[in-house]
C-alpha cells in the first residue's frame, strides 16, 4: 500500500510512524479507523484545502510495524500524544473515525492541552448493553459491505474494500484485513468500553461529534453519552450515512469539519 | 501403538431443521434447545461409555474442553476426568486439555491436573491446547492477538508450579502472584506427559518440538487430510533436527465397526450425518477472529477447518465419500483394519485416539461399536510400531486405588 500524497517517516520511541502530509493552514491530524485507512480519500483532499493535514498509519496496519510495543490503551494514547510531539504540532486539531476517534478523545482527557478541536467520527468506546451495535469481529469478510455502507453495491464500497479477481489478490486482502482488525481488537476486543466514559469528562477541547444516521456498527444513541459526557460537545447527523459516512458523503463531513474548526 | 478411546460428549438432541434454523452450534446457539433432563442421562451414559473403553482395554480414555457448544457440553474435563480417576482401573486418563488462557490464574490448571494425579495414581496425560477461536475469543472474550502470548506465558507458571521445588514469585504480563507454591504436587515426575492438541499451526509444530511434547492433530477432516498436515510435521520435526518416533504424534479418527460393510452404513450413518451437518455447523463469522492465526500461518495456506468452505463440503457429503476421503474409517472388521493401518502409516501417529461415539449415537450402538474395535480391531493393529518406545505415555504407581478399594475401610 502507498498513500497518496507526501509521506514521512517520523520516529515516536520505537515506532517509526508513516505520515501522508498534504495542505496548507492550520494542522490538522486525522486518525483513520478500522476500515478505508489505506488511500487518500476525496475527503481528505477537501480537508487539505484548508488545514494542513496530518494522516498518520496506524502501527500494525499494512507495513506499518511496532504494535508490539504498544501493550494497552495507555500506550496507545501517550504514543499518539508523541507523536505530536515528533511531528513538531503544538495543541492541532485532531479528527478521528471509530477507533482513531477514540484515541483523540483519549489524548484529549488524559493531556487536555495536548490537542486543539476534536471530532469524533463515529466514534467507539462506549457500550450500551440494550443496544449493543453489530460485532464487526464476528461478520465474514463477505458481509462486511453491508456493514460499512447504506448501499452495499456501491462503486465506494471499493475504497474500502478492494475488489479481488484472483486467490493472490484475495490473499493478500485477507492479510490486509486480518492485519488491521486484529491491530483494532489488541485495544478494543471483545467489547469496546475501556474507560473512556469515565475519563471524557477531563475534556477541555471543543468537540464535534459527527455519526452516521444507519450505521450499524456505532448506533445513533451513542452520540449521546458523548454528549452527555463531555461538556459543551456537539453532535452533527448525516442522514442515511452509516459507517463509513467519510466516504459516502465526503462533502458534507468535510464542510461540517472545516465549518466547526474554523469558527 | 497406543490406542485410546476419546469422547466429545455431543448433545444429541438438536432439531431435524437445526442447521437451516439457527447459523452455529457453537458461540451462540440458542439455550432454549438445551433440556438439563436430558444432559443428565447423556452425562451418565457418557461416563460410563469412557469407563467401558477403559474394561475393553483401550490404553487411554480422552476428554476435552468446549465452551457454547452443543458437540462438546463438556466446558471442565477436569470434573468428567475426576469421576474417572475413581471408577476407572488401568487407562491413562487423558485431558486433552485445559486450554490454559481461559484459567484464571493458570494455577489452578497445575493444581487440579495434580490431584488428577494424585487421585489416579499417576495416570494423568496432561494437554494442553491453545483452543478454538470459537472457544477463547468468542465465548471467553479472549483477546486474539493476546491469546498466544497469554497461552505461553501460563503454560511457562505451570511447569514452573510442577517442578519449582520453593515457593517463587511470578510476574507476568497476565498473571502475577508473589507466592506460587502448589500442594498438591503431580505424582509423576518430573510431571505428567504433555500433549498439545492442535489444528496445524505452524508455530505449535516447532514448540512442541522445542518442549519435547506430543502434537496431537485434533482434526475433523479425515486422515486423508491428516496425511498431508502430518506431512508437514513430520518434515518440520526433520528440519529441527528432532528423531521421527511415531509417538511424537497423536490423531483422532472416527470409526464405525460393524459385521459388515453394508452393516456399518446402516447403522451409523445417521449418527455420522448429524456429526458432520449439526455438529460441525459452525457461523462462518466465530470460526476464525482476526489475530487468532499469525501472518505466518495465514501465509502458509493453512486453511481453518471451520471456515466456510470446510464446514459447507462435509454437510454436503454422502456416505461412501465420508470413507473414500477419510472422514471416517467404517465397514466389518477387515475393511477397518486394512484402512486404520493405512492411515496409521501415513500419519505416522504413534497415540491413535479414535472416536467410536458419534453424533447421535446412542449407548447400546456406541458400546457394541466400543467392543467390536476392542475385540476385532485393535488386537491387529496395536502391535504397529512396536520397535519404538513411547517416552510420552503415563507411568504410574504398581498399587493403586480406586473407588471402595481404601485400606481403611469402613
Amino acid at each position: 500500500m502507498t498513500l497518496k500524497g507526501d509521506g514521512l517517516v517520523v520516529k515516536v520511541g520505537e515506532i517509526d510512524t508513516y505520515v501522508t502530509v498534504k495542505g496548507s493552514g492550520e494542522p490538522l491530524v486525522y486518525l483513520h479507523g478500522a476500515f478505508g485507512y489505506g488511500s487518500w480519500h476525496p475527503f481528505l483532499d477537501k480537508l487539505s484545502e484548508n488545514f494542513t493535514v496530518y494522516a498518520p498509519l496506524h502501527p500494525g496496519f499494512d507495513e506499518g510495524e511496532g504494535l508490539e510495543h504498544l501493550t494497552d490503551l495507555l500506550d496507545l494514547t501517550l504514543y499518539h500524544i508523541d507523536l505530536l510531539e515528533s511531528l513538531g504540532l503544538e495543541k492541532p486539531h485532531v479528527a478521528g473515525h471509530y477507533n482513531g476517534a477514540m484515541v483523540a478523545a483519549e489524548m484529549a482527557a488524559l493531556c487536555p492541552h495536548s490537542v486543539g478541536r476534536l471530532v469524533l467520527a463515529s466514534p467507539a468506546g462506549v457500550w450500551q448493553d440494550d443496544n449493543q451495535g453489530t460485532d464487526y469481529f464476528a461478520v465474514p469478510p463477505g458481509e462486511l459491505a453491508k456493514v460499512l455502507f447504506s448501499d452495499s453495491s456501491s462503486e465506494i464500497v471499493k475504497l474500502a474494500i478492494p475488489e479481488t479477481t484472483n486467490e493472490q489478490e484475495v490473499e493478500i486482502e485477507d492479510i490486509r484485513r486480518v492485519r488491521a482488525l486484529s491491530t483494532v481488537g489488541k485495544f478494543l476486543w471483545p467489547i469496546p468500553d475501556k474507560g473512556l466514559r469515565k475519563r471524557m469528562g477531563r475534556i477541555k477541547s471543543q468537540v464535534m461529534v459527527v455519526m452516521g444516521s444507519d450505521d450499524p456498527i456505532v448506533p445513533l444513541e451513542y452520540g449521546q453519552d458523548f454528549l452527555a459526557g463531555i461538556s459543551g460537545s456537539k453532535l452533527s447527523v448525516l442522514d442515511g450515512a452509516s459507517h463509513m459516512l467519510m466516504l459516502e458523503k465526503p462533502d458534507e463531513f468535510s464542510s461540517i469539519i472545516v465549518e466547526f474548526l474554523s469558527n | 501403538m497406543k490406542i485410546c478411546w476419546f469422547h466429545l460428549m455431543p448433545y444429541r438432541y438438536l432439531p431435524n431443521n437445526f442447521e437451516d434454523e439457527y447459523r452455529s452450534v457453537w458461540v451462540d446457539v440458542p439455550s432454549h434447545l438445551f433440556e438439563p433432563s436430558k444432559a443428565h442421562d447423556l452425562y451418565n451414559e457418557y461416563l460410563d461409555e469412557l469407563e467401558f473403553a477403559d474394561e475393553m482395554g483401550f490404553d487411554g480414555i480422552c476428554v476435552n474442553e468446549h465452551h457454547n457448544n452443543a458437540y462438546g457440553i463438556m466446558p471442565s474435563p477436569n470434573i468428567t476426568a475426576a469421576t474417572l480417576t475413581r471408577r476407572t482401573s488401568n487407562a491413562a486418563i487423558i485431558v486433552l486439555g485445559n486450554s490454559l488462557a481461559l484459567y484464571n490464574p493458570p494455577i489452578r490448571v497445575a493444581e487440579e491436573f495434580a490431584m488428577l494425579d494424585c487421585i489416579s495414581g499417576g495416570r494423568l496425560v496432561a494437554g494442553f491446547p491453545v483452543g478454538t477461536s470459537m472457544d477463547t475469543n468468542y465465548a471467553y472474550g479472549v483477546n486474539p492477538i493476546e491469546l498466544r502470548e497469554k497461552y505461553y506465558e501460563a503454560h511457562d507458571l505451570v511447569m514452573k508450579a510442577w517442578t519449582e521445588p520453593e515457593p517463587f514469585a511470578f510476574n507476568g504480563k497476565y498473571t502475577q502472584s508473589r507466592y506460587v507454591n502448589i500442594w498438591p504436587r503431580p505424582l509423576q515426575q518430573p510431571h505428567p506427559p504433555v500433549w498439545i492438541p492442535g489444528g496445524g499451526s505452524v508455530e505449535t509444530w516447532e514448540w512442541t518440538a522445542r518442549m519435547d511434547y506430543v502434537y496431537c492433530y485434533l482434526s475433523y477432516s479425515g486422515y486423508k487430510r491428516g496425511i498431508k498436515v502430518m506431512n508437514g510435521f513430520w518434515e518440520e520435526m526433520k528440519r529441527l533436527g528432532v528423531d521421527d518416533n511415531p509417538y511424537r504424534a497423536g490423531f483422532l479418527q472416527l470409526v464405525c465397526v460393524a459385521e459388515t460393510d453394508e452393516q456399518a452404513k446402516e447403522l451409523y450413518q445417521e449418527h455420522v450425518e448429524y456429526f458432520y451437518k449439526k455438529c460441525l455447523h459452525v457461523y462462518e463469522g466465530f470460526s476464525e477472529a482476526p489475530g487468532y492465526r499469525t501472518i505466518k500461518s495465514l501465509k502458509a495456506g493453512l486453511v481453518s477447518q471451520n471456515g466456510a468452505a470446510a464446514t459447507a463440503k462435509r454437510k454436503a457429503l454422502t456416505w461412501d465419500e465420508f470413507i473414500e476421503e477419510g472422514y471416517i474409517i467404517a465397514g466389518s472388521p477387515e475393511t477397518v483394519i486394512k484402512n486404520l493401518r493405512n492411515a496409521v502409516e501415513g500419519l505416522r501417529v504413534g497415540h491413535l485416539m479414535t472416536l467410536l461415539q458419534i453424533g447421535t449415537m446412542p449407548k447400546e450402538l456406541t458400546k457394541m461399536n466400543t467392543e467390536l474395535f476392542a475385540t476385532k480391531v485393535k488386537p491387529y493393529i496395536e502391535n504397529m510400531w512396536d520397535e519404538y518406545e513411547d517416552k510420552w505415555w503415563p507411568q504410574p504407581l504398581e498399587d493403586r486405588q480406586i473407588a471402595g478399594s481404601s485400606v481403611a475401610a469402613d
